[in-house]
């Protein structure tokens, strides 16, 4: 497959973003942000590569990705203290991130 | 006259404390919290085990589980009209709703069905992380 991403290209875009969007909070967050990137990072790997070899539909790939997101921000209220909006809003701004290169990659719209 | 003061001063001495406890926000461990999560935990985790079991036979549709989804979203449910109504409970609140949305989301990816093992073992696993973190949390609490 000439098309790839790698799971620490992912992390670093993710990372930026994640802490302009956290902002002045971010050195109390900054552990458990990064510890949940780095595990949304490598599901996003595992789906897209799933996916790309036919073993995940679109619609399977996005209801797994979904489940992955709860997961990390469900982590991220209990151990870094954030409120449910404030982590999904740091999550999407990560995921937006990434968005343009996964969608390219996997050939439809996952994140 | 000199024990009435001192009861006197120990009645407000006591109001003052218990008023500075409850502005404190401080949220308390909740037994039946506890024992909930751990019945649906395992109510969930029984519901992988049989679906793994079927799952190269038509018995794995989501059709032959609607039953045991409807049961855990209820006990769910009321769990969350529980946390509502706990004082100073917002992350507990919020924990449960997005497990509830996560089960929501469980049973439409099962309504398209499973191919092996593996998708169903990584789901399982992402499951079981949101159940470990309401039961971190609700521990966290009673240490408190």
């Amino acid at each position: 497959m000439s098309k790839s991403i790698t799971v620490e290209s992912m992390l670093n875009k993710m990372l930026r973003a994640a802490k302009a969007s956290v902002a002045q909070d971010w050195p109390k967050v900054a552990d458990e942000a990064t510890h949940q990137l780095q595990f949304m990072a490598q599901s996003i790997a595992a789906i897209t590569s799933l996916a790309a070899n036919g073993e995940l539909t679109p619609e399977q790939a996005r209801l797994d990705l979904d489940i992955a997101k709860n997961t990390a921000q469900i982590n991220l209220i209990t151990n870094a203290g954030l409120s449910k909006l404030m982590a999904q809003h740091t999550l999407d701004d990560a995921l937006e991130a990434v968005k343009d290169t996964i969608d390219d990659v996997i050939g439809f719209d996952l994140l | 006259m000199r024990r009435q003061s001192i009861s006197k001063l120990f009645i407000l001495s006591f109001t003052f404390l218990l008023c500075a406890c409850q502005s404190l926000n401080i949220p308390q461990y909740d037994a039946k919290t506890d024992q909930s999560i751990t019945k649906i935990q395992t109510q969930v985790n029984s519901l992988f085990v049989s679906i793994k079991a079927n799952l190269h036979s038509e018995k794995s549709a989501e059709k032959h589980y609607q039953k045991r989804y409807q049961k855990i979203l209820v006990g769910l449910h009321v769990l969350l009209t529980r946390q509502e109504a706990l004082p100073h409970n917002t992350t507990t609140r919020e924990q449960v709703e997005l497990l509830i949305d996560s089960i929501e989301k469980l049973q439409q990816r099962h309504k398209l069905g499973f191919k092996n093992e593996k998708e169903l073992k990584a789901l399982q696993h992402l499951i079981n992380r949101h159940f470990r973190a309401i039961l971190t949390l609700e521990l966290a609490k009673r240490k408190d």
